[in-house]
C-alpha cells in the first residue's frame, strides 16, 4: 500500500478525526473506503501485495539472467496482467534489471533497420 | 514481400501502451503487423484502461494490423468466456495460436520478425519457406533508433522500465553501453533528442 498525502482544511481533518474515533476507525482507512466507493473499485477484488522478502531471492535470479521474467512472475504468483506489479517490485527494491546482451541487441536492430528498408510497394 | 511483424504473445503490448504514445512506435516501421484472435483477446479481456487503448489502437489501424482468426484461440476464448477455461492451460497459448495460422498459410507470406518481450528462441525451421528473426523489445527500440524513427531507445526503454510511475525513476535502470549508438544508420530524418515519433508510414 502507498502513502497518499492530501490537503485538506484543518477543521475537516478535526472533524474527521473525530468521526474516525468514534467510528473505532482511522481516517485512512475512512478515505480509502470513500475513495474505493467513488470509484467503483472493489477492495476485496485488490491483489495480494507482493511480500518483499519472498519475492527478493526470486526478482535477483530474474536480474542475474538465471530465469526469464515469465518464470519469475509465475514463481511469485503473478498473472501477466500484474506486470506492472513486477516492473514496482524490482525498481523499489532497487533490484538491478537484467543486462540485455548489448551485441545481440545490435544484430536485433540491425534486422529491423534491414526490414525498414524494403520498398513499400513489395507487397 | 515485406517483413511481417508477429505479435505471439501480448507481453510487447503491455510494455509499449505502459509509455505515453508507445503503441505508435510499433506502428513506426511502417511494417505490417499481425497478431491472433487469442493475443488480441487476451490483451483486451480485462476491460481495463489499458485494455481499451490496445483494442483501440487494433481497431484504429485495419489497414496495417491483422487479427488472424485460429481454431484454438477461437476454442479458448469460448471456454474462457464461459469460465470453463482453466488457467494453468493458458500458457503459450498465443504462440501456438500464431504457429497455427502460419502454417495454415493464413499470415500470408514472411519473411516474418517475431517480436518478444525478452530473448527468446524462435526454430528458424518452423515454418521453412521464410526467414523468421526474433526480436526483443530493446532490439526494436534500438532498430527504431538506428533507423531515425525515434531519439533515444534507452530512454524509451528506461520508461517502460518504470512504468513511467512517478518515484520510481531514477533507480537503477540498467542502460547498456552501445558504442555504436551514434555511428553511420539514418534513413534520412533528422533525429531530435528524445523525440518521440513519428511517422507510421516512415515517410
Amino acid at each position: 500500500m502507498r502513502q497518499f498525502t492530501m490537503n485538506i482544511d484543518d477543521g475537516l481533518l478535526r472533524a474527521a478525526k473525530a468521526h474516525a474515533l468514534n467510528a473505532g476507525r482511522s481516517v485512512s482507512e475512512i478515505v480509502r473506503d470513500l475513495l474505493a466507493r467513488e470509484v467503483g473499485w472493489a477492495t476485496a477484488e485488490a491483489p495480494a501485495p507482493l511480500d518483499g522478502e519472498q519475492a527478493r531471492p526470486v526478482l535477483l535470479s530474474y536480474a542475474e539472467g538465471r530465469m526469464s521474467r515469465r518464470q519469475a512472475m509465475d514463481a511469485l504468483g503473478l498473472a501477466p496482467e500484474r506486470h506492472p506489479d513486477f516492473v514496482e517490485a524490482m525498481n523499489t527494491m532497487s533490484i538491478p534489471w537484467p543486462k540485455p546482451d548489448s551485441e545481440q541487441i545490435e544484430r536485433e536492430a540491425e534486422i529491423l533497420v534491414q526490414a525498414m528498408l524494403e520498398p513499400k510497394d513489395a507487397d | 514481400m515485406r517483413t511481417k511483424i508477429i505479435l505471439p504473445d501480448r507481453s510487447p503490448l503491455f510494455s509499449f501502451v505502459s509509455v505515453s504514445g508507445g503503441l505508435e512506435l510499433l506502428l513506426a516501421p511502417g511494417l505490417p503487423i499481425v497478431l491472433t484472435d487469442y493475443v488480441a483477446w487476451e490483451a483486451t479481456r480485462s476491460g481495463s484502461q489499458t485494455a481499451h487503448l490496445i483494442r483501440a489502437w487494433i481497431d484504429g489501424n485495419p489497414d496495417i494490423i491483422s487479427v488472424i482468426e485460429t481454431e484454438l484461440g477461437q476454442a479458448r476464448i469460448a471456454r474462457e468466456k464461459a469460465g470453463i477455461a482453466l488457467k494453468k492451460d493458458r500458457k503459450n497459448i498465443g504462440e501456438v495460436t500464431i504457429f497455427e495460422a502460419l502454417a495454415s498459410g493464413d499470415v500470408g507470406e514472411g519473411p516474418f520478425l517475431f517480436l518478444f518481450e525478452e530473448d527468446k528462441f524462435v526454430d528458424p525451421g518452423f515454418y521453412g519457406r521464410y526467414p523468421v528473426h526474433s526480436l526483443t523489445t530493446l532490439g526494436f527500440l534500438v532498430g527504431l533508433e538506428r533507423g531515425g524513427r525515434i531519439g533515444d531507445a534507452d530512454a524509451v526503454f528506461a520508461d517502460m522500465r518504470s512504468n513511467g510511475r512517478s518515484g520510481t525513476k531514477g533507480i537503477i535502470v540498467d542502460r547498456p553501453y552501445r558504442p555504436s549508438r551514434d555511428a553511420e544508420y539514418s534513413l534520412g530524418s533528422e533525429v531530435r533528442p528524445g523525440a518521440l515519433p513519428l511517422d507510421p508510414a516512415g515517410a
